[in-house]
């Protein structure tokens, strides 16, 4: 018997929802400082504070201060997650491939944007994409399973 | 790889609905086999087969190009 990982369908909304306010947040956040500055709470890091030297696999358990960006992060990668892995309604093997042709499609599109982001994009802006790529994956498995799955219903409606 | 799906489905006068239900499969699977834009697996081509009592060579034959 194959095992299959995917969420129930449900998850779906979920995720779409999930999405939805991790958008919101993030624009609230970034257009109100007193809710942005107000959201602080406690958390690990492994890391050591910006002004202390790092040494490579090396790390510096302490309590720092966490906030919004964690929040939206955390919201973002769990709607992906729900979002991508849902199964259909009616789920076959058909569907189970195009599924597959859209992740590879995904992931190959992911890794070009990575390979030009690194060879043309230097400093801060270079770290901002890395931040999103994680996403981006997603993203374009999203947007590219979707079109796929309408074109073949409805190229096999009749 | 060509396919008489469409044409054992009319000797047994079902419609694309009643055998994606007998093979557990959605209508469009069906549709999309019959087409030729979907080769099945060798699970659902066997589940075919035994729908219509008929050898898996009668219902699926290679084409040239493969």
């Amino acid at each position: 018997m194959v095992k299959n990982y995917l969420f129930s369908p449900v998850f779906r909304k979920i995720g779409y929802a999930l999405l939805v306010v991790a958008l919101v947040f993030f624009v609230l956040c970034l257009s109100f400082d007193q809710l942005a500055f107000g959201l602080q709470y406690p958390m690990i890091s492994l890391t050591p504070p910006m002004d202390e030297e790092w040494t490579i696999f090396k790390f510096y358990p302490r309590i720092t201060q966490g906030g919004w960006f964690e929040i939206v992060m955390t919201l973002m990668c769990v709607g992906c997650v729900f979002v991508a892995f849902s199964r259909e309604k009616e789920e076959d093997e058909c569907i189970a491939q195009i599924r597959m042709q859209s992740l590879v499609w995904a992931l190959m599109v992911n890794m070009v944007l990575v390979l030009l982001t690194t060879l043309f994009i230097y400093g801060g802006s270079y770290l901002t994409c890395m931040a999103v790529y994680p996403f981006s994956t997603f993203l374009f498995f999203i947007i590219k399973y979707n079109i796929s799955l309408y074109q073949f219903r409805k190229n096999n409606e009749e | 790889m060509k396919n008489r799906l469409k044409v054992e489905r009319a000797i047994c006068d079902l419609t694309q609905q009643q055998l994606a239900e007998q093979v557990g499969v959605s209508r469009q699977t069906i549709n999309a086999i019959e087409k030729g834009n979907y080769v099945p697996s060798t699970t659902l081509s066997l589940k075919l087969a035994r729908v219509f009592s008929k050898p898996l060579e009668e219902i699926f034959q290679l084409d040239e190009n493969d």
